[in-house]
């Protein structure tokens, strides 16, 4: 009993529970409604107070929030949309790069999990990203186009996809 | 001189109370435009803004008047609004009306809320929305051209679209004074609508100043005052305002300015005809 609870301690202390690998590091996401200098000042200044935002701009005429994170962070999207919603507007598709482990749940269904927790449905139109190729599990990193529905939840169109070093 | 020395000391207090609205620690939206009618924006949630407004108004003498006003976003839905009004040079009978329609009317401390109720967003920097405002005033004056003012309760519905590029809004209210002391003060109702533009000239990306244009129109029908339980019929008034107004936008600053003029007037009180109504406000997010 005594070893197993050493054994417990040990392991605990030799991994770590901790979110050290980033979740999303970088977020282009279109915002519909903003159309003043206050309405892009008042969502940059709300982005910016979030842990883990490393940077954060707004373009209006674009309708475009940009933000970079920490490694650390824990943030998801549904949290980045969130605080778009608290500030009045629509957030609507984005582009971002996610860090996270790979699940194939068959041949057709992967899911890219990030250590927040955040499920991403991976969906490679063009095939040529060889999604097969990565072994479940693997730390991935990510960049895509989000499309979002409550029937499904978050799909991301597959940019690019390269082995993580995290 | 002494109307000077008022003025300055009123600037005195407001330059004292700035500094002071640094401190407060909330984010800021809003801003969207017109000075004297109705529009629909509201602030996202727990953002907070101010507005300093020097209004005037002028009949055979010019009134001046200085408006604080404090918005406070409840949700993203819901603004607070508390307006007070700080009297800058009093006139023996100010004009019966909703000076600037998104705050109390001359004289009254009011209190209301913004409640959004439809919005939608066709498209990058558009917005089409519709919102309620409902208040409620009190005095700061127990007299107004010689009659006791009484609380007033008001309610407005204002739709319209905003773009980076066009606004237009269109809305109508009504104010509700309570007798007091026998005498009552003259319901208001009113239509107001405002046009904007903003020229490809001025359509440069946040953060740099962002200007906009509006043609604003305010029509008012006043009823009749009481005095002494005794209807006054010859106190009623219609009038419409038509005039420009500018809004100029940079970063969490804002700096509008607009000037209405009568375009129809009918009323008996012909030696009471306003003139112009001229508003200048400074605006701030935090």
């Amino acid at each position: 009993m005594k070893t197993q609870f050493l054994l417990i301690i040990i392991s605990f202390l030799l991994f770590p529970v901790t979110n050290a690998s980033a979740q999303i590091t970088e977020v282009k996401q279109t915002v519909f409604g903003m159309d003043c200098s206050p309405c892009a000042h008042g969502l940059e200044k709300r982005i910016k107070k979030m842990d883990g935002v490393k940077s954060a701009s707004v373009s209006l005429n674009d309708g475009q929030l940009t933000a970079s994170f920490t490694d650390d962070n824990t943030l998801t999207l549904k949290e980045i949309r969130s605080a778009i919603k608290n500030s009045g507007f629509d957030p609507k598709s984005a582009t971002i790069k996610v860090r996270g482990k790979l699940f194939k749940q068959d041949n057709s269904t992967f899911i890219l999990k990030t250590n927040s927790g955040e499920e991403f449905f991976l969906v490679d139109e063009g095939k040529n990203h060889k999604l097969m190729n990565f072994k479940n599990n693997e730390t991935i990193l990510v960049s895509g186009k989000t499309e979002i529905s409550e029937e499904v939840g978050i799909k991301l169109i597959l940019i690019d996809i390269n082995k993580s070093p995290k | 001189m002494n109307q000077f020395f008022s003025i300055t000391k009123h600037i005195k207090y407001l330059l004292i109370l700035v500094p002071f609205l640094y401190m407060i620690n909330a984010n800021g939206q809003g801003g969207h435009g017109p000075v004297f009618t109705l529009a629909t924006p509201t602030l996202g949630q727990g953002e907070l803004s101010y507005d300093a407004m020097v209004m005037t108004t002028k009949q055979n003498e010019s009134a001046w008047m200085l408006r604080q006003n404090w918005h406070y976003g409840l949700t993203e839905d819901i603004q607070l609004n508390f307006s007070v009004p700080t009297t800058l040079k009093r006139i023996a009978n100010p004009p019966q009306g909703r000076l600037g329609t998104m705050m109390g009317s001359y004289g009254d401390l009011e209190i209301s809320g913004l409640f959004r109720v439809f919005k939608t967003y066709p498209a990058i920097g558009q917005r089409f929305e519709s919102t309620l405002l409902l208040g409620t005033s009190l005095p700061t004056e127990s007299k107004r051209g010689g009659i006791t003012v009484g609380p007033s309760i008001h309610a407005a519905t204002v739709t319209g679209y905003a773009s980076r590029s066009f606004y237009a809004w269109a809305g109508t209210g009504y104010q509700h004074y309570f007798k007091k002391n026998n005498d009552q003060l003259g319901n208001i109702f009113y239509i107001t609508g405002v046009v904007g533009y903003r020229p490809a000239f001025f359509q440069h990306d946040y953060p740099k100043p962002d200007w906009r244009i509006f043609l604003e129109s305010v029509t008012e029908w006043v009823g009749n005052n009481t005095v002494d339980n005794i209807e006054n019929k010859n106190t009623d008034l219609v009038r419409t305002l038509l005039g420009p107004s500018v809004l100029g936008l940079y970063g969490k600053w804002g700096l509008s300015a607009g000037i209405l003029f009568p375009l129809d007037l009918t009323t008996t009180k012909t030696d009471e005809l306003e003139l112009f109504r001229s508003s200048f406000v400074l605006s701030y997010w935090f």
